[in-house]
């Protein structure tokens, strides 16, 4: 159990600062601590690493103990001098009302859903202090960077940037293996310590605070509660090797940030200090994965169709260009950062892919990836029985989606959607579609879980009341 | 299952997934080659089946070369010129066992 304390220190590194940033941002700082944990995680590493990133890459700042420390410390002092000035200023002020426990968090349901699902987080937590990193694209990509990041102390590091040496997709954007690499430093952890594996577990309880401070809000607490439970029920989420939160892959955590970016893009209407933040997450998602360039401009398109039928539409169009420039600034970054990088060991799909790439696969291969994505949805490993529940559920219960809801519905549908359609890109031009989809489709599936599964609460929501209509009427 | 493991070493973590010769062999070749050096990496299968990845991450942070799959190296020669001057030490890695430690010289006399 030697890792358990490191492990612990290498979580508190993102949650203290992000628990420190969220008392700048009014939409957060309202919330509930439990569901203000989820945002301050992924706040916090987002904060902490992007700026380890970007400050080793411009200004040679140098990964190490004390420069880790400090930024970190920095972001801490920021939330708790914020706290202090903003308890004095609104002294004199009316207090807004904090938002309350909502309606069904106090009932034994409750009680017993947050126990099972605590319980689950801490089994991924002793999975990650019991064993090393043993996913496929964990030791081939992510785990693999931070080792030699951690060793140069630098981003910038001469075995990504000298072109003779065997590194696999040198140019992937670097900010989880940043945030492993700072933790094991923060630490003093060797090479063959696993301390930064309790760190993607983290988005596993992440993606579900988030989830539930969504869809309690969309759906009501027994519908926010199936939708985490239903999550908590497979194992891609959880202790799948290949991209579950037991594993060192991205798309968990890239899921986590355009979700989370999302939610607060939607709930908190009237912020552009929420905007900004989901901004900041999306910025995060380009730095996590190279698909996530894309998703971080979709996702504030996917919400339009919401924010632009309000009657503050100028407003609105303000939050949505707020929300688009840290992912804009985080683009011209990665563009600098992958500069002095040569191209080696990737399917480099920038040097072939042009419009006229995609046909006639785009249509073609359709009938066969249809049938192995169906296939792999429906198996057991590693998916239970999440995808046999859930479209029936989608299904029976869509009226859920219709009236008042219906924008929120179309903009959850087109996020949900949206790493499909990259999918679906990807396989059209690939030499190898069969492959790359046995590896790969659970994982886009993974980046556009949070979406899904709210909108899997809002049919939810409807198949319940439509239940308690029932019983009444008898 | 976590309780059983707790607290063992990265030794035996790595023989209870990866088998004990392979965890064995891993740790004589970083005796061999120091943290900051760089070595040659062969694949010892007759297809790409993923050793060399393998074997790469547990001797990181030394870099690697990577030459492709044994049976296609080219000759002597050629092998040489691309083999970098500053490195002495080949390990050749499998998908399943442990990886093969040479040098370069029994490397080149192999072919």
């Amino acid at each position: 159990m030697t890792e358990v304390l490191p492990s612990l220190a290498g979580i508190l590194l993102f949650l203290l600062p992000g628990l420190g940033l969220t008392e700048l941002i009014p939409p957060l700082r309202t919330l509930p601590l439990p569901r203000r944990l989820g945002y301050s995680f992924l706040l916090g590493l987002t904060a902490v690493a992007g700026a380890l990133y970007i400050g080793s890459h411009l200004f040679g700042l140098p990964l190490r103990r004390m420069e880790i420390l400090a930024v970190a410390a920095v972001m801490v002092g920021v939330g708790l001098s914020s706290l202090g000035w903003g308890k004095g200023r609104r002294s004199g002020l009316p207090q807004p009302r904090a938002t309350p426990w909502v309606i069904g968090e106090g009932t034994r349901w409750h009680r017993a859903t947050v126990a099972l699902l605590a319980f689950i987080s801490l089994g991924l937590f002793a999975d990650a202090v019991t064993n090393p990193v043993t996913g496929w694209d964990g030791r081939m990509i992510w785990s693999a960077q931070a080792r030699y990041l951690r060793a140069a102390g630098t981003v910038d590091a001469p075995v990504l940037r000298e072109a003779r040496w065997f590194v696999s997709h040198p140019r992937y954007p670097l900010l989880l293996p940043v945030a492993q690499a700072a933790v094991s430093e923060l630490v003093g952890a060797d090479e063959d310590r696993h301390v930064f594996r309790a760190v993607y577990a983290m988005f596993f309880p992440a993606l579900l605070l988030i989830l539930w401070d969504g869809a309690v809000r969309w759906a009501g607490a027994p519908a926010a509660r199936l939708a985490c439970l239903a999550a908590a029920g497979s194992s891609a989420f959880t202790f799948w090797q290949d991209g579950g939160a037991a594993s060192a892959y991205s798309d968990l955590p890239l899921g986590c940030l355009t979700g989370a970016a999302l939610v607060l893009l939607l709930r908190s209407r009237r912020s552009v200090a929420g905007a900004v933040t989901a901004g900041i997450f999306l910025a995060g998602a380009v730095l996590s994965k190279n698909e996530g360039t894309l998703l971080a401009f979709f996702i504030p398109l996917a919400a339009v169709p919401l924010l632009l039928r309000r009657q503050d539409r100028r407003r609105q169009a303000a939050r949505l260009l707020a929300a688009v420039i840290p992912p804009l600034l985080a683009l011209a970054f990665l563009a600098s950062w992958r500069a002095g990088i040569p191209n080696r060991y990737d399917e480099g799909y920038t040097g072939f892919v042009t419009l006229g790439t995609f046909w006639p696969g785009a249509v073609t291969r359709i009938p066969l990836l249809a049938r192995l994505a169906l296939r792999q949805m429906l198996s057991w490993d590693p998916w239970a029985a999440f995808w046999w529940i859930a479209p029936p559920a989608l299904a029976v219960g869509w009226r859920g989606l219709r009236g008042r809801r219906c924008p929120l519905a179309m903009t959850l549908i087109l996020a949900a959607a949206a790493p499909l359609a990259i999918a679906w890109g990807a396989y059209s031009v690939h030499w190898n579609p069969a492959t790359l989809l046995r590896v790969t489709w659970t994982r886009f599936l993974l980046q556009g879980s949070l979406p899904f599964l709210l909108l899997l609460a809002l049919t939810l929501r409807d198949l319940l009341l439509s239940r308690k209509l029932a019983r009444n009427s008898h | 299952m976590s309780f059983v493991h707790a607290g063992e070493s990265p030794l035996a973590e790595r023989s209870r997934e990866m088998g004990a010769p392979y965890a064995r062999e891993i740790e004589e070749i970083r005796r061999a080659i120091p943290r900051d050096g760089a070595y040659i990496l062969v694949d010892g299968d007759g297809a790409d089946l993923g050793g060399a990845v393998w074997v790469r991450f547990d001797l990181e942070p030394r870099r690697a070369v990577l030459l492709g799959l044994r049976k296609d190296l080219p000759n002597p020669v050629e092998l040489r010129r691309r083999i970098p001057p500053e490195t002495q030490w080949v390990v050749v890695a499998y998908a399943e066992g442990p990886p093969r430690l040479m040098t370069v010289a029994q490397l080149l006399a192999e072919r």
